[in-house]
């Protein structure tokens, strides 16, 4: 009896998880044991590229050096020659800190005030990624890059973004900033102690000369901050400030082919999705901004208008600076909370990561004005005219941009095929994503930023009820963009970022073999150097491509009766040849560990040694542990 | 061959002793029914909500009908404390479902925002308070209710309920039912704490007759004293609904305390695995201790930072040295051990503790260290999460050490016995005398400073059988009339919340600025408000009651100078009972009528919480700056 359940258990896996789209690794099981990052074992690997405080970094801009900005979010990846083996990355440094004389944050050698992005040459060297110096300043090597925003009157909060077809990147500015003392102040944003930890120089900017309606224009500083900036790749300076594209909380700016149509992300409760049309393609400093206006029947939705050219370049710079409420009293549609977004089989696929409480945000006219829910999200939470929406996991949206028409995508939440392999699977809060193409199969490659730990979105014993003291635990997953419906049972889990981390700004190589990422804002109690913004360069990505054979999963279906374990001496994961329920002892006879219905399981957090695996039929197997 | 014959011993060794057990055939696995029993019961409790939805749309202001409106709520509750084990097992204090009525802070990655209270106890209090509730107001909370068991639902499918899962949710219900439950934790106002813990008995006991074949076949130990403690213990909720004279000390001693136990032993001697072992990771409670009076009960290194395995003896006696060194001062007279003292149960006696270089006082009053390792918040305003940060916030204080790191390491540096010391017990540092290093010897020597063995711990350990029926007395009043249990947790009598102790509480209470009691002015520390978030305006961390006995003057500000007026405080209902304007006070500001004598054995049994032994570790000498002769003038412990 018991047998014939095993098989069919395991016939299912294979029809459920890889009859169809077999992925080229195998997906990790569930575990947050490890202060570190985690990625399946074989041939996955990574370079670590980039340590926030620990880099040291060159600003051509003032001839200076200093640490590089935490909270490394934003990434970009741009090859020398189209080349797969060398480029530039370019990364957004979230965290706003003040320069210099922070002792408290980083030591004396802090960069200028606000948020800030670093640039560092990469290139592969025997199968390695490896920084490389470009150039010498006073004969020291320079391997990282201060990106200085003085010339633009600085940035706040540099956090998503998106290389140009052109090959400059877009940095988008987040945390809408609402008067000069809580620019000079930074409040809220942590890593401070809130009191004069924001930008010191509230004089006001006057806009320089080439900005359409805002040239000349004199602002008060903060009104100098949320827009999107682009800067140069390759030599790490800024290009410019776009007024254009409007003034609220940016979080990604996505450049359309046609080089004149960009598609922009607002990281508020109520969000809302704009589009910006440049006057010239490739130019995105003048133009016309729209909001979108999704039909009350779900079905398609236009665009509103923001700013009118025969208007006068004061009216039109009042409309694009306050551009979330000019788009709510027309009507707008509102989400919650939009964030990254990647264009892949001509749609458009957006995170919606979700809020654990929206208040009377969406239903005080004082707050939403004339906006109105996004379609799914009034099926989903059917008193929303009343009542606070708890969205709890969020969701990608997919957004058609020929017929216009939004609707949810993969809506967050745990799995729920209880299926062995992939237990407690669980979608919550997307923030970063993008697209990859491997063995002609395209993915959509979804990244988490958690919004508390509540609700399964991390295992209770962590118990400690936010994510910044007991530390959240994000996920990276793979997902077949070629499913129509697809649900969290459809995800492969790739990576698990190291306690307290938001994994952010994954960016593939153009042979999509290597992967750069971001593990932000670590928890500092992690061991070192988890305890800081990371870089990583994930690779192995090209010996799968070569060997189509290797997937752990089939490889190993192999049902006999008797008893396997390999590899044998293991490191970090061990595989069995069937499903089973198996106990570890160690070499005194405790049992440290069980794991039921599993067929690998990670061991990278055993020491060393001699190890006992017995199984629910009581086979044993010798383990050493490397 | 020597190593051959160790590896056949064990590997025997596993297949008789340790064999991993499991689920019976198929058709009788316990776990599925227990899943069978969880849905129903969800199912069932969202139809009765969804009525009382109804039932409150229909309601016309009279006073049946607000009899009916009760009688459904307490039938949703009734239902929810039978599924309540499981829902607490896979969220510990599931505010969303059953949180107390008082708003509360969820911080989230850069900002913080207040969520107003939810839940059962919100409808409790809105169709208990009045007589008139407000509809539109209980509306909106029950559709929020539906909607929170609606993500329940989602967020925990039935298949993460594991055999091991069940027993250990069992078990921390039984801890539950004893320090939540029946103190009327989460029943203030409708006061039916005893017959919903008697619901919540019954399904546990449901639950494990389920197991009942299971831990026959599999467990060497047997299981029936488990099971008639169970029935005892049900008759005994049957038989005693009196919430006014419930025994307390009885229950928990006779019926709980040894179900606690036995629910262990059969879980650990079945062979079902831990959740340590599942899970790989730990948890606050160690789930082989028996008694949560056992000194081994809280695992205070579950609150460490970073963790040290190695060299921890060396870490300690290097910490003990620096508790008691004013090096680390700035003026190199103060050290931690000048606010805490050993002989004053690691405080100094005052009210405010004395400022830098004796100018002025701090703004609040020296806690114990003792036990502190038992917590996860530190500072009356729990601005620290752990230990090993703390010390920081002393070292850089103006009024406190006025010094910083860089000039400690400098000093440290200039010992050869202190650098040795550190070189010893931090092996694998490249420069072991650091900011982390330093913090991590203090921590690693406070968490020595756990003392658990008081006359009331022997009394619940049954190492003594008898104690003064004062104290006895006491103990009921402190779980019951008094109220003082529903802050002040067993064993620790602290705000770390049972049976998980994942998470610390802080309340607001209006504490006076003075003991005029007449006249009171309301203290005008902020307490862990220092965002300007008002749920937060005058909320303090609820410290442990152990030693109480010796750490007057209390409250944050050393405003209370003796036990009786701490009394006197809570029996008038806090500040806002004392006539103080107190808008978001956590207290019920409700008088509690304690009378002369009960007032007498509240006192009594909290000094029965007196535990310093083996505590007093003043170190003979400390060490010579042989660079620096002018740093080794200096006492030990410091000036105070």
């Amino acid at each position: 009896m018991k047998k014939i359940y095993l098989t069919t258990l395991i016939a299912l896996l294979f029809t459920a998880s890889y009859g169809q789209t077999s992925l080229p690794f195998a997906p990790l099981d569930t575990n947050f044991r490890t202060q570190t990052v985690r990625v399946p074992s074989y041939p996955m690997d990574f370079d670590i590229l980039c340590i926030a405080t620990d880099c040291t970094a060159y600003d051509a801009y003032s001839n200076t050096w200093g640490k590089v900005k935490e909270w490394a979010d934003f990434t970009s990846f741009a090859p020398i020659n189209n080349s797969s083996d060398s480029g530039y990355v370019v990364i957004n440094n979230e965290m706003i800190v003040r320069g210099n004389d922070n002792p408290t944050f980083g030591g004396g050698d802090n960069f200028g005030d606000g948020g800030g992005m670093t640039q560092f040459k990469v290139k592969k060297i025997d199968g390695r990624w490896k920084v490389v110096p470009q150039g010498t300043n006073n004969g020291k090597p320079i391997y990282y890059k201060n990106i200085n925003f003085t010339p633009v009157g600085l940035t706040i909060a540099n956090c998503g973004g998106w290389k140009t077809p052109w090959g400059t990147v877009l940095t988008a500015e987040e945390w809408g900033i609402p008067n000069n003392l809580s620019l000079w102040h930074g409040v809220n944003f942590q890593g401070g102690d809130g009191i004069n930890d924001g930008i010191r120089d509230t004089s006001d900017y006057t806009v320089p000369p080439g900005h359409g309606v805002f040239s000349g224009a004199t602002l008060k500083r903060f009104q100098n901050m949320n827009y999107i900036v682009e800067v140069n790749p390759v030599t790490a300076q800024v290009i410019k400030k776009h007024y254009a594209m409007g003034r609220f909380d940016h979080e990604q700016a996505y450049v359309m082919p046609d080089q004149k149509t960009v598609y922009l992300t607002d990281d508020a409760t109520p969000a809302v999705f704009f589009k910006f049309v440049a006057n010239t393609a490739g130019d995105l400093s003048s133009g016309i901004l729209y909001a979108y206006k999704q039909n009350a029947n779900g079905i398609g939705g236009t665009w509103i208008q923001i700013n009118d050219p025969s208007h006068s370049p004061a009216r039109q710079r009042d409309s694009l600076m306050n551009a979330r409420a000019v788009a709510l009293r027309a009507g707008a549609t509102m989400g919650i909370r939009h964030e990254w977004m990647t264009y892949v089989n001509g749609k458009l696929y957006i995170c919606e990561t979700g809020n654990n409480n929206t208040g009377d945000n969406l239903y005080n006219p004082a707050k939403k004005f004339n906006g109105q829910l996004e379609y799914h999200l009034k099926q989903k939470f059917p008193n929303y005219a009343t009542t606070a929406i708890q969205d709890l996991f969020g969701r990608v949206i997919e957004f058609d941009p020929v017929t216009n028409h939004m609707r949810s995508y993969l809506e967050g939440g745990p799995a729920t095929n209880g299926n062995a392999l992939i237990k407690g699977y669980h979608l919550s809060n997307p923030d970063g994503i993008d697209h990859v193409t491997i063995n002609g199969k395209t993915w959509l490659v979804i990244q988490e930023d958690l919004n508390g730990s509540s609700h399964g979105r991390v295992p209770a014993y962590l118990g400690l009820s936010n994510c910044n003291t007991g530390g959240c635990f994000c996920e990276l997953y793979f997902l077949d963009a070629s499913i129509q419906n697809p649900t969290v049972n459809d995800l492969k889990l790739f990576m698990i970022g190291p306690r307290g981390v938001e994994i952010t700004g994954a960016v593939f190589t153009p042979d999509g073999k290597t992967m750069f990422v971001n593990l932000q804002h670590p928890n500092t109690a992690n061991v070192a150097p988890w305890n800081r913004s990371i870089t990583v360069a994930v690779t192995g990505f090209n010996i799968l491509m070569n060997d189509n054979t290797t997937d752990l999963t089939t490889s190993s279906e192999d049902n006999s009766s008797s008893f396997k374990i390999y590899p044998n001496p293991a490191t970090r994961e061990l595989h069995f040849n069937k499903v089973t329920d198996v106990a570890i002892y160690d070499n005194l006879g405790n049992r440290i560990r069980v794991e039921r219905e599993v067929k690998e399981i990670n061991i990278s957090d055993l020491t060393p040694g001699v190890y006992f695996i017995q199984t629910i039929e009581n086979e044993v197997q010798k383990l050493i542990v490397e | 061959m020597r190593h051959h014959i160790l590896t056949i011993s064990i590997t025997l060794f596993l297949l008789t002793l340790l064999a991993l057990t499991f689920k019976p055939s198929e058709n009788d696995v316990p776990v599925v029914k227990i899943r069978e029993h969880y849905k129903k019961t969800l199912e069932q409790l969202e139809k009765e909500i969804t009525h009382l939805l109804t039932l409150t749309q229909n309601y016309r202001s009279k006073k049946e009908d607000l009899k009916i409106l009760r009688r459904q709520f307490q039938l949703c509750r009734t239902l929810y404390k039978k599924i309540e084990f499981l829902v607490e097992a896979f969220e510990p204090g599931i505010k969303s479902i059953n949180g107390p009525n008082i708003p509360r802070l969820d911080q989230s990655q850069s900002s913080y925002h207040v969520l107003e209270p939810q839940g059962f106890q919100v409808i409790e209090e809105l169709l208990h308070a009045t007589d008139r509730p407000d509809t539109a107001v209980l509306r909106t909370q029950i559709h929020m209710l539906i909607e929170n068991i609606r993500l329940l639902k989602q967020a925990y499918p039935v298949d993460k309920i594991k055999d091991w899962f069940v027993i250990e949710a069992i078990r921390f219900e039984v801890w539950r039912i004893a320090t939540q439950g029946l103190s009327g934790l989460d029943s203030p106002i409708a006061r039916q704490s005893i017959q919903e813990s008697t619901h919540a008995w019954q399904a546990i006991f449901t639950a494990l007759e389920y197991y009942k074949p299971y831990f026959k076949k599999y467990s060497p130990h047997p299981c029936d004293s488990m099971y008639s403690l169970l029935k005892q213990g049900l008759d005994y909720l049957n038989t005693h609904t009196n919430v006014e004279k419930f025994d307390h000390l009885t229950f928990m001693r006779d019926y709980i305390i040894p179900l606690y136990a036995e629910i262990g032993k059969c879980h650990l001697a079945s062979g079902l695995e831990t959740y340590e072992e599942a899970k790989g990771a730990t948890r606050p409670v160690n789930y082989k201790a028996l008694n949560p009076f056992d000194k081994n009960f809280i695992n205070p290194n579950y609150y460490a930072k970073n963790l040290y395995n190695s060299r921890i003896q060396e870490k300690v006696a290097l910490g003990n040295l620096l508790f008691f060194d004013p090096v680390l001062s700035f003026n190199n007279q103060r050290s931690c051990a000048s606010c805490h003292q050993p002989d004053k149960a690691f405080t100094d006696g005052l009210p405010k503790s004395i400022a830098f270089d004796f100018k002025g006082h701090l703004q609040r009053n020296a806690p114990t260290v003792i036990n502190a390792a038992l917590q996860s918040a530190y500072f009356h305003d729990m601005r620290a999460a752990f230990l090993e940060d703390q010390v920081k916030h002393v070292t850089n204080d103006p009024d406190e050490f006025n010094s910083n790191y860089s000039i400690i390491i400098n000093r440290l540096n200039q010992s050869s016995q202190y650098k040795k010391l550190f070189e010893r017990a931090f092996p694998d540092e490249k420069n072991p005398i650091n900011e982390h290093t330093i913090n991590s010897a203090l921590a690693a020597y406070i968490r020595t400073l756990i003392a658990l063995d008081s006359p009331f711990d022997k009394y619940m350990r049954k190492e003594i059988q008898d104690i003064n029926p004062a104290v006895k007395r006491g103990f009921n009043l402190f779980m019951g009339k008094a109220n003082c249990g529903t802050c002040h947790f067993p064993p620790h009598f602290g705000g770390m919340v049972p049976p998980y102790y994942l998470e610390a509480e802080s309340e607001v209470l209006g504490v006076p600025a003075n003991n005029d009691f007449k006249n009171p002015v309301p203290d005008t520390d902020p307490g862990r408000d220092s965002r300007n978030y008002s749920v937060w305006f005058r909320s303090f961390k609820t410290p442990s009651l152990r030693n109480v006995e010796l750490t007057a003057p209390y409250m944050h500000n050393g405003a209370l100078l003796t036990l009786d007026e701490v009394i006197h405080f809570y029996n008038e209902g806090g500040g806002v009972g004392l006539g103080m304007n107190i808008p978001n006070q956590t207290l019920m500001p409700d008088k509690l009528h304690l009378t002369k004598t009960e007032k007498q054995d509240l006192i009594a049994f909290m000094k029965a919480l007196t535990d310093t032994s083996k505590l007093k570790t003043v170190p003979a000498q400390l060490p010579d700056f042989e660079k620096n002769s002018s740093l080794s003038q200096r006492k030990i412990g410091g000036e105070y």
